[in-house]
């Protein structure tokens, strides 16, 4: 048995010998190498231990909850203490309480030994030829930030209940932050990041490229027109104004707290038959990919949306409870928060469409690449500013645009998807593809 | 402790900045009835920083024993060494100043603890649930109550060696009401350096109850405000809010070097005469527990009260010894990490508008047609000085007299211009934004207010 399900069971042992009824451990131990960029130059590089201890107790149906970044025996003591103490003071809760076993399946290829042995030296040269691909894609590009991440680790919960789980993990990112100058013109700000759970994953040189060859493009930005029609969303706009509601409104909690326009909607359609998102928890390599749940559950593949037809909600233990049905295993959240349900991989299934097939299909239309703006996930009312957008004439992308605004309700505009690309990007662990959207209301200001 | 780092430092052959930090939070959260998250949570650790070859690297630990940081002055060095290379324009040096001695305590730690978890969690319940007793029209409510008792030891190559000990309190209520579908959200937070008892001085938990209940009631009924450019009075939230997102973000010395709407602006009008905006790390007016308090900043250096903008005139930058050494001034005490395992960067700590002379009544009476603001929604703010911030609560102002309720209204502009415009300040004075966070990669405890000003802005509305 591995040393940090050890120090959970023994956590798991010391709450329930002090008196809890029910006890949770959960354990992440870890190293990252890190190196940070800033104006166009190295600004830190970083190399820091992390560790922590998550500590839920139940007594008399009541909830406590402590957490201390250290696994030595009086930190852990006083934790448990806490967690005790809190418990005594919160009222009950009657679907308080902890899952039982599950199978655990290990997936593989959510850890890369390399990660191990990391070097700063690494490091320093990918993060630099992250600098270097987007300033000699043009000398008008400005890094204004940018980081390469390496961290390894390991994470572990156990219960009172019997539920035992351990795995190593290895996650490698990048971010990249910029925009071109050219004299007075400056162009849409831009942003671009990429994560695997394999140093090859990553490939900073080609985020870099991106970055760059979006904010050249949107040099000499005009304003646009104000119309109501098609619109194109790239893969980091639909994360932002599509994933996000939809993910807000498959959470039970959310169902059950009644923040979810999805409430009561099983079955029905939802969305454009365009549509499939499927919340897959083994997809390979993906970054939030794991054999089992903050509460040791092993999660289930959950196809939230098929054809526009909404399938199903996610749950952990407690909200299942609510409903007398069983966790899906979507428990999140680190050593240092309570769990509470969430998504982990988003993958919207590929369409039939290029983009280019996009594009040649809109006579007059908007390229939205991302957006930046709010958006209420509770009633899905959207409104924002377009960042690096360009027009779309007779099939073509034509001049960038500044000062161009989208609003809108994401929940009405799922039932206007009219194409969704075969190409799609990783976002972290989401799969995203390029999404038409017909009947969206352009203003340009 | 302190002997511990001083030999450390003494030791090493580079700059070398140990900072020992050891948190313990209390979170605790009702929403609707149920206990959504009550939490103990303990932080411990050591945060060292190296300057190599004119290159910065940090390390963390948990072990603070003396292997533990010793390790980690290794790991700093070694990051710093093996980037110096890639670092094409090295920092020269750090800006000197006479860096803090000594012990610095602000809040209450021991005052917060004559008051057990179980007094806590009862009074976050009861709150919550007395906000939904209110009114009929009232669907769900939210609580929340936060502390941070925070102890510190800096010891660094440049002779910093102090002992810090802070606590800061917040207590939040929001509540939801609905009538034919339709829902409004209020919101009442206060936030401070103290302990229970100033916690609560302004804000007992019963005026909280009132307003939250009352507000959210009321915005049902209330119609939409008009939109279009009109003269307003801010309230003390807004003028904090306008002065830390909208002004402050735009005057820290790492965003000017990136090229704010700040940069390049030093000596210039910026803003009416009217206008002296200040940053402080102590609470020099008002109430003595503003919720941003910062004696010592992680750096060592005393942290005092940096005058942004004088009469008008723009004079000061936000600066850590980096950026002060880059603009040949003397640091303002404004470096802020949030945890051991975060670098220290440049933070702001109490933001404010000093008060002028008027009256709040002078002011309302001077307006023939407008709004009087107060509570900030969400909202954004960009380093080219443009903000659009939610309003909480836009009363109308007719012929002098203060009129309807309105809601869905917003400020939004340029900040410089909002500052230029104002033509009227009253004597009053209110600490207002301490009851939430500023996220700049990691979060800060800040605190902002002022008083009440006239100004004109571009009001969103329906």
């Amino acid at each position: 048995m591995h040393e940090l399900e050890n120090i959970c069971q023994r956590t798991v042992d010391l709450a329930i010998g002090r008196g809890a009824d029910e006890a949770e451990a959960y354990a992440v131990r870890g190293k990252t190498i890190n190196v940070e960029l800033q104006k166009n130059d190295i600004q830190i590089a970083k190399s820091m231990t992390t560790g922590g201890l998550g500590i839920r107790v139940f007594r008399r149906g009541s909830l406590g909850f402590a957490f201390v970044n250290s696994f030595e025996e009086g930190d852990v003591l006083e934790s448990v203490e806490r967690a005790l103490g809190i418990a005594a003071a919160a009222p009950p809760d009657e679907y308080n309480g902890l899952p039982d076993p599950t199978p655990i399946e290990p997936i593989e290829g959510l850890y890369d030994p390399e990660a191990e042995s990391f070097a700063v030296d690494r490091a320093v040269e990918l993060v630099l030829s992250m600098l270097r691909a987007a300033r000699g894609y043009d000398p008008r590009v400005s890094v204004d930030y940018g980081e390469y991440a390496a961290q390894s680790g390991a994470k572990a919960v156990a219960n009172s209940r019997g539920v035992r789980a351990f795995e190593r993990t290895s996650f490698f990112y990048s971010v990249i932050m910029g925009m071109a100058t050219d004299g007075a013109a400056v162009s849409s700000f831009d942003y671009q990041f990429e994560g695997s759970r394999t140093e090859s994953g990553v490939d900073p040189t080609a985020i870099a490229g991106k970055l760059a060859e979006n904010v050249v493009a949107s040099l000499g930005a005009v304003r646009g027109e104000s119309f109501k029609g098609p619109v194109v969303l790239a893969p980091k706009a639909v994360a932002h104004v599509a994933s996000y509601p939809i993910e807000a409104a498959v959470l039970a909690s959310s169902v059950q707290k009644g923040t979810s326009k999805f409430a009561g909607r099983l079955g029905e359609q939802v969305a454009s038959e365009l549509v499939t998102i499927v919340d897959d928890c083994r997809l390979p390599d993906g970054f939030a990919s794991t054999s089992f749940d903050r509460e040791g559950v092993a999660p289930e593949v959950v196809t939230l949306v098929e054809r526009g037809v909404l399938k199903s909600f996610l749950y952990d233990s407690y909200t299942a409870r609510r409903e007398t049905r069983k966790s899906t295993g979507h428990a999140v959240g680190g050593a240092g928060a309570v769990p509470s349900v969430g998504t982990t991989n988003v993958v919207w299934a590929p369409g039939g469409s290029s983009f280019d097939e996009m594009v040649a299909g809109i006579d007059r239309g908007v390229l939205v690449t991302r957006f930046s703006g709010n958006v209420d996930p509770v009633s899905g009312d959207f409104s924002g500013v377009v960042k690096g957008g360009r027009m779309i004439r007779a099939g073509k992308l034509a001049e960038p645009l500044c000062g161009t605004m989208v609003a809108g309700n994401t929940f009405e505009l799922l039932h206007k998807i009219s194409a969704v690309s075969r190409e799609r990007e990783r976002l972290f662990g989401d799969v995203v593809p390029y999404v038409r959207i017909d009947g969206v209301t352009v203003t340009s200001g | 402790m302190q002997s511990l780092l001083n030999s450390i430092v003494a030791e090493s052959r580079h700059w070398v900045e140990l900072r020992v930090h050891e948190r313990r939070s209390l979170q605790i959260v009702a929403r609707k009835g149920v206990l959504e998250a009550a939490a103990f949570r303990k932080n411990r650790g050591v945060g060292v920083r190296v300057l190599v070859d004119g290159t910065w690297g940090f390390s963390s630990t948990a072990r603070v024993d003396r292997d533990g940081v010793l390790a980690a002055v290794r790991d700093a060095a070694a990051a710093a060494e093996r980037s110096s290379a890639g670092r094409s324009e090295k920092i020269g040096r750090l800006q000197e100043c006479r860096l803090a001695m000594g012990d610095f305590k602000s809040g209450d730690a021991a005052d917060v603890a004559c008051h057990p978890t179980e007094e806590k969690t009862a009074l976050v319940v009861a709150t919550e649930g007395r906000i939904r007793e209110a009114s009929r029209s009232i669907r769900s409510a939210t609580c929340r109550y936060t502390e941070l008792l925070d102890e510190k030891w800096i010891v660094s190559t440049d002779g910093a060696d102090v002992h810090i000990e802070d606590t800061k309190l917040e207590f939040a209520a929001s509540a939801v009401a609905e009538r034919d579908g339709e829902m409004t959200v209020s919101f009442k937070g206060t936030g401070v350096t103290g302990g229970w008892s100033d916690l609560f001085a302004e804000w007992p938990p019963e005026r909280i109850v009132e307003h939250v209940s009352r507000t959210a009631v009321d915005l049902l009924s209330a119609p939409y405000a008009p939109g279009g450019t009109a003269t307003v009075v801010l309230n003390p939230e807004l003028v904090g809010i306008l002065a830390h997102e909208a002004i402050g973000h735009t005057v820290e010395a790492d965003l000017v070097l990136s090229g704010s709407a700040a940069s390049g602006k030093l000596g210039e009008k910026v803003a009416s005469e009217l206008v002296t905006l200040v940053d402080s790390g102590p609470a020099l007016i008002g109430a003595p527990s503003a919720g941003g308090i910062v004696l010592v900043d992680d750096e060592g250096v005393p942290a005092g009260r940096t005058v942004i903008i004088e009469n008008g005139v723009l004079k000061s930058y936000l600066h850590d010894r980096e950026s002060a050494a880059i603009f040949g001034v003397a640091p303002t005490g404004n470096a802020r990490a949030w945890l051991y395992d975060d670098e220290p960067i440049i933070r702001m700590r109490n933001t404010y508008l000093e008060p002028g002379e008027s009256t709040l009544e002078e002011m309302i009476a001077s307006v023939k047609d407008g709004f009087l603001m107060s509570g900030a929604g969400n909202g954004q703010a960009d380093a080219n000085a443009e903000f659009m911030f939610g309003v909480r609560e836009a009363y109308e102002i007719r012929n002098g007299k203060v009129g309807r309720l309105m809601r869905g209204a917003s400020i939004s502009g340029d900040a410089f211009e909002v500052l230029k415009s104002i033509d009227m300040v009253s004597a009053d004075f209110e600490w207002a934004i301490g009851s939430g966070h500023c996220g700049k990669g990691q979060p800060a405890k800040v605190d902002g207010g002022g008083p009440y000003v006239r100004a004109r802005v571009v009001v969103g509305g329906r």
